[in-house]
């Protein structure tokens, strides 16, 4: 059932006036009152999202029309299953991140937390925007707000080092969202709609196979690149300069996810399962994404920098939901959408921890944190019940999304991508695994306390710690219970029949 | 000697004054693109102005016809020159006047701060003067 | 007659008075001449607004007969919705470039009143001219206007410092060519149909329409507008002017002075020659071929500066391209994309150009090299930079991303899949030279003349009220067009191309 209600366009417009609130008054006020705009806003977003759950469990979609953007099409947003697990994952995340920002940046003695904190607000507008946009154009105008205000997330320490991994970022991103835009134009002057439908819109055949293959690709190189699928990751890893929290949000909540959801939207909704197959793009897509998902964990493996480590793993487990969308089984699908969010969960764990590591110790190369998990413990043991996590132990979150893949790939008979979902969980082990286990190791850690970090007692500060044990016990709970709370595992298979139909299977012809 | 001066006549009152008007046309902005004067290039963008005037005027000749003023009494319509292409040159005369004028204004507080109107004395001071 | 059908000539005749009265009144006290200046403007603005809405409220347009002469004997303003938005458009941009100028003239008047009226008298003309050249529906009238924009242009553009005379001197000899051509363009048409009015001359156009004379005049039209407008390769005055303008007249030069010459190419050719004649289709191309090239010469031509106006004006090429691009689309959604980025960019370059003139008045800064971190002193200037930079890059939801949306779905469903790679590459080249300098306002080191400089003024404000004010009106248009475009387009101008350029 429809439900015309404003609630959606609230849950948006919240954090888009927090942001603007603490743009204008963010020098004007005490930074605990700037502090308590983004939290009170961050509540609110989630409350609103919530709210809406029970009703698109029962099947209800809330759809605000906005008004109209251009010449023919309304700015819309609507609560489909899909859009919803990833608005609940984003919106609540940011409660989480933005308590952990205040930690992380007050320790640190961060500058510019004014606009850092504004910023921060349009970047999760803009992601629930993105989660709940019904049509192309409303998609689009949410995604390139999202590019535009995390470029100043990604260059906010203001040095060399910043300016060129920000352009890199902008080379990246605004290339491929110039690519989207055309290819949006040339759907909507191709098919006359722009709204996304489960199953999609284009119809298979009504285009030659090999321009409807371009015009797929086209419309995917915009999500792939935020998603950071190879050859197109290369942003990623240099958007490490960020702060901590910042590379939070890129890696948990919003950007990477939005590029993955964008994925799912273009392949699922807009194309639908049959076009995607029948001109081959879903096929080819699954076989980046399955080099992605080797090289990322082969070279995640080198890397020393603890950060760096995390972004090459997520390119890997990003791939994972984008293998799960092209095979195009309502199994894949329930797993790619539910790897959302126990990838969040997990990742912002992992994130969370290297950050307070540095923040508190100012360590930020595994091979010197050797017995850290004796200054730290309680981030130690976050981090390693994380990483178990991401590797997909069983009961943990990351098993059931992969799990849930690897029926997927079964369901249309393709072993080779189970062989490669098998051997990609023992690799992330492989990158994981050592590093807790330097962690844990027995040798004494040399701290390097400069005058800026402040070193408090023996662990990390609380409002860091807090976070970081909230979001490992989610991810805990999740793997027991995936339904647990608001129903996410619900929703992702929801979402997921609605796309494949009752049969759940599409097999190429 | 009078054949070929007829034989002018006769190409002037067709088209050839057209043509005329052209190459003054030509002339005029041949002269702005190839004279390193300021003063010159805007004695040039006059001429340009005048063969426009020029061939408003032209085709708004006709053969045998009277200044379209009432004088005693009405004649066919045929009979008058039509007046519309003076009018609109008498105007275009003021606005070229005004542009005359607004030029020399320019030149004159280009010499005030340059000391010379030729071209490639004030671009060889100040740069490549864009 | 009521008052509210005299709308049409009361927009031109206010600023105009004013233009009379300025240096006046100057002679007993030059506030009182600057504000009748500026009063005057807003009233044209409010009569833009009542006439704009009287037309789309009547879904006609208003035709007035200057003088009670009828049509085709006098001369005839007419206003439909298109020109109503871009009457409405100069009236705003003009009111607010001279409420902008009222600090820098009271800065630089000394004891020579007569050099401020003198500005700001031009700048009310440079306004009539516009407005003029927006409302008329007479094609010789158009020439007048366009040379009374002309001359008060080269005024203003020789009030800059530096090289403005020299600028404005090659502007004027390359304007008059322009000017002339156009001319001789109408002489062609007249001679060929014998008549002026605008709408009389669609009317006769199918007889003519193989003359060869229509063929002159469209390719004498092209060189005149293409001149006026700046459209590659023509443009070679532009960056001069546009850089050496007198700072505070420089947004209205800037924005405005280039967008009425294409909204009169888009009335001749769409209104006039599109439907009937057959060469047209030609020319079209061939103003394409200019479009692209524009666009890419303009873009690429930018990076190659440091100097913050030149990088605008170059910039301004390729947005003029952009609108020239619209016209060789030609159907619908290429035109209203033509006239939607005419609105657009108008904004957006006025406000750029403002925070330009802010940076001189304040800091007199030039180079964008000296930018750095001065956002803390002018958080307001730099708000409106980043605003107008990312519009002008043709980023959601700011207007320039809409106007490039019409576009390109004009050339797509036209099948000119080139305009919509050149529209792409085009975004892209100015996103480097538009994020390089806000790279640098944001990330730079602080100038170190202008740190010793900020601590010294303890002003409330960063500036005087009357150039943030024109500051934050561009940043709310760009702003506003962009999310309300589908409204302009849908009431506005979709009814008037229907009807009159289409038909």
């Amino acid at each position: 059932m429809m439900i015309m209600s404003m609630r959606p366009a609230f849950a948006v417009g919240v954090a888009l006036g927090a942001a603007m609130l603490i743009l204008f008054l963010g020098n004007r006020i005490k930074p605990n009152l700037r502090e308590c705009i983004t939290v009170i806003a961050s509540v609110t977003m989630t409350m609103l999202v919530f709210s809406m759950v029970p009703g698109v469990l029962s099947g209800n979609v809330y759809v605000s029309h906005l008004w109209r953007i251009v010449d023919g099409i309304e700015l819309s947003l609507r609560t489909d299953s899909a859009g919803m697990v990833f608005a609940c994952i984003a919106s609540f995340l940011w409660i989480i991140t933005s308590i952990y920002s205040i930690g992380y940046m007050r320790g640190h003695h961060e500058k510019n937390q004014t606009g850092y904190f504004s910023a921060f607000a349009v970047c999760l507008a803009s992601a629930v925007g993105i989660a709940l946009a019904a049509n192309l154009i409303t998609f689009f105008i949410f995604y390139e707000m999202l590019t535009v205000a995390t470029y100043p997330l990604v260059t906010h320490h203001r040095d060399d080092k910043a300016r060129i991994s920000g352009r890199k970022y902008l080379a990246y991103t605004l290339v491929s969202g110039q690519i989207f835009f055309a290819s949006i134009v040339w759907v909507y002057v191709k098919y006359g709609t722009l709204d996304f439908v489960p199953g999609g819109f284009i119809q298979a055949g009504s285009l030659g196979s090999a321009i409807m293959c371009i015009m797929f690709f086209m419309m995917i190189v915009g999500g792939a690149v935020k998603a950071g699928v190879m050859p197109l990751h290369g942003w990623l890893p240099s958007a490490m300069v960020a702060p901590t929290p910042v590379s939070a949000l890129l890696h948990a909540v919003a950007v990477v996810k939005a590029g993955a959801f964008c994925v799912l939207r273009v392949v699922c909704y807009v194309f639908g399962p049959e076009s995607a197959l029948w001109c081959n793009g879903a096929q080819i897509l699954g076989w980046f994404a399955i080099f992605t998902i080797i090289a990322s964990s082969l070279v995640a493996m080198r890397q020393d920098n603890l950060k760096a480590r995390l972004a090459f793993s997520t390119v890997g487990q990003l791939s994972y939901i984008i293998l799960g969308i092209s095979l195009l089984s309502a199994y894949s699908i329930t797993g790619a959408l539910f790897h959302i969010v126990a990838h969040a969960f997990l990742k912002i764990t992992l994130f969370m921890c290297a950050g307070a590591i540095f923040v508190t110790v100012g360590l930020s190369e595994i091979s010197a944190m050797g017995g850290l998990a004796k200054k730290m413990p309680v981030t130690c043991i976050c981090f390693a019940s994380a990483s178990l996590g991401l590797a997909g132990l069983p009961l943990m979150a990351g098993f059931v999304s992969k799990f849930n893949i690897l029926e997927g790939a079964l369901a249309i008979g393709k072993p080779f991508a189970m062989a490669v979902l098998i051997a990609a969980a023992l690799l992330a082990l492989s990158y994981l695994i050592p590093v807790v286990r330097i962690f844990f190791s027995g040798r004494d850690i040399v701290p390097l306390h400069g005058p800026s970090y402040g070193f408090i007692g023996r662990d990390a500060s609380l409002a860091m710690l807090i976070p970081i044990i909230l979001t490992a016990i989610i991810a805990i709970i999740l793997g027991f219970l995936p339904d647990a709370g608001p129903h996410l595992y619900q929703m992702a298979t929801d979402a997921a029949y609605e796309i494949t139909g009752e049969g759940g299977v599409y097999l190429a012809k | 000697m009078t054949e070929i001066l007829k034989s002018v006549e006769y190409f002037l009152a067709d088209r050839g004054i057209y043509m005329l008007t052209l190459v003054l046309l030509a002339i005029g902005i041949y002269g702005m693109i190839a004279c390193s004067n300021y003063m010159k290039k805007l004695m040039c963008m006059n001429i340009m102005q005048v063969s426009i005037i020029f061939f408003f005027l032209t085709f708004g000749q006709k053969e045998g016809a009277t200044i379209p003023v009432l004088l005693n009494d009405f004649l066919s319509a045929d009979a008058y020159i039509n007046p519309v292409p003076h009018a609109l040159m008498l105007t275009a005369i003021v606005v070229s006047l005004g542009i005359t004028g607004v030029g020399l204004a320019l030149l004159m507080r280009i010499k005030d701060i340059y000391g010379t109107i030729e071209e490639s004395e004030i671009t060889g001071k100040g740069g490549n003067g864009k | 007659m009521s008052l509210m059908d005299h709308m049409p000539i009361l927009v031109i005749l206010f600023p105009l008075t004013a233009t009379l009265l300025c240096p006046l009144l100057s002679h007993f006290s030059m506030n009182i001449a600057k504000r009748i200046v500026i009063t005057a403007l807003f009233i044209s603005v409010i009569c833009s607004v009542v006439q704009l809405a009287q037309v789309v409220v009547s879904g006609q347009a208003i035709h007035y007969e200057l003088g009670g002469w009828k049509v085709p004997y006098g001369i005839e303003f007419v206003t439909d919705g298109l020109n109503g938005t871009v009457t409405l458009l100069v009236a705003v941009i003009s009111w607010t470039t001279a409420l902008f100028s009222s600090p820098f003239e009271k800065r630089e008047r000394g004891s020579n009143t007569l050099r401020s009226a003198g500005y700001y008298s031009m700048l009310s003309f440079l306004a009539v001219g516009l407005l003029g050249m927006s409302q008329t529906g007479d094609a010789f009238n158009l020439y007048v206007f366009m040379e009374i924009t002309a001359i008060s242009g080269y005024g203003l553009i020789a009030c800059g410092e530096g090289k403005g005379p020299i600028a404005a001197f090659r502007y004027l000899l390359t304007g008059t060519i322009g000017a002339s051509l156009y001319l001789l363009g109408v002489g062609f048409l007249y001679a060929a149909t014998g008549t002026l009015n605008m709408s009389d001359l669609a009317k006769y156009m199918p007889e003519v329409s193989d003359s060869p004379l229509i063929i002159f005049s469209i390719g004498c039209l092209i060189i005149g507008f293409g001149i006026k407008m700046a459209l590659f390769p023509l443009h070679g005055w532009q960056p001069a002017a546009h850089s050496y303008a007198h700072p505070a007249a420089d947004p209205m030069i800037a924005g405005i002075m280039i967008k009425v010459p294409a909204y009169a190419m888009l009335r001749f050719f769409f209104c006039i020659f599109k439907s009937t004649s057959p060469v047209m289709e030609t020319f079209l191309d061939v103003l394409g071929i200019m479009a692209v090239m524009g666009v890419l010469f303009g873009s690429l031509k930018a990076l190659r500066y440091d100097t913050y106006n030149k990088i605008l004006a170059y910039s301004s090429i390729g947005q003029v391209g952009y609108i020239a691009m619209g016209f060789a689309i030609g159907n619908m959604y290429g035109l209203l994309g033509a006239v939607l980025h005419i609105i657009s960019h108008a904004f957006m370059k006025a406000g750029l150009f403002y925070t330009s003139g802010a940076l001189k008045f304040r800091y007199d800064i030039h180079e964008t090299t000296q930018l750095g971190q001065i956002y803390r002193q002018m958080p307001a200037t730099s708000l409106t930079m980043t605003v107008c930079a990312l519009s002008m890059i043709g980023l959601p939801p700011f207007a320039g991303f809409f106007s490039k949306w019409y576009l390109a779905l004009g050339a797509i469903e036209n099948g000119q899949y080139g305009f919509v790679a050149v529209l792409i590459a085009s975004s892209l080249l100015s996103a480097i030279y538009f994020f390089r300098v806000l790279e640098k306002l944001y990330m730079d080191k602080k100038d170190e003349k202008i740190a010793e400089n900020a601590g010294r003024s303890n002003k409330k404000l960063e500036l005087p009220w009357q150039i943030i004010v024109p500051m934050l009106v561009a940043v709310a248009a760009v702003i506003l067009i962009g999310l309300f475009n589908s409204y302009i387009v849908g009431e506005v101008l979709k009814p008037t191309m229907t009807e009159v350029i289409l038909s």
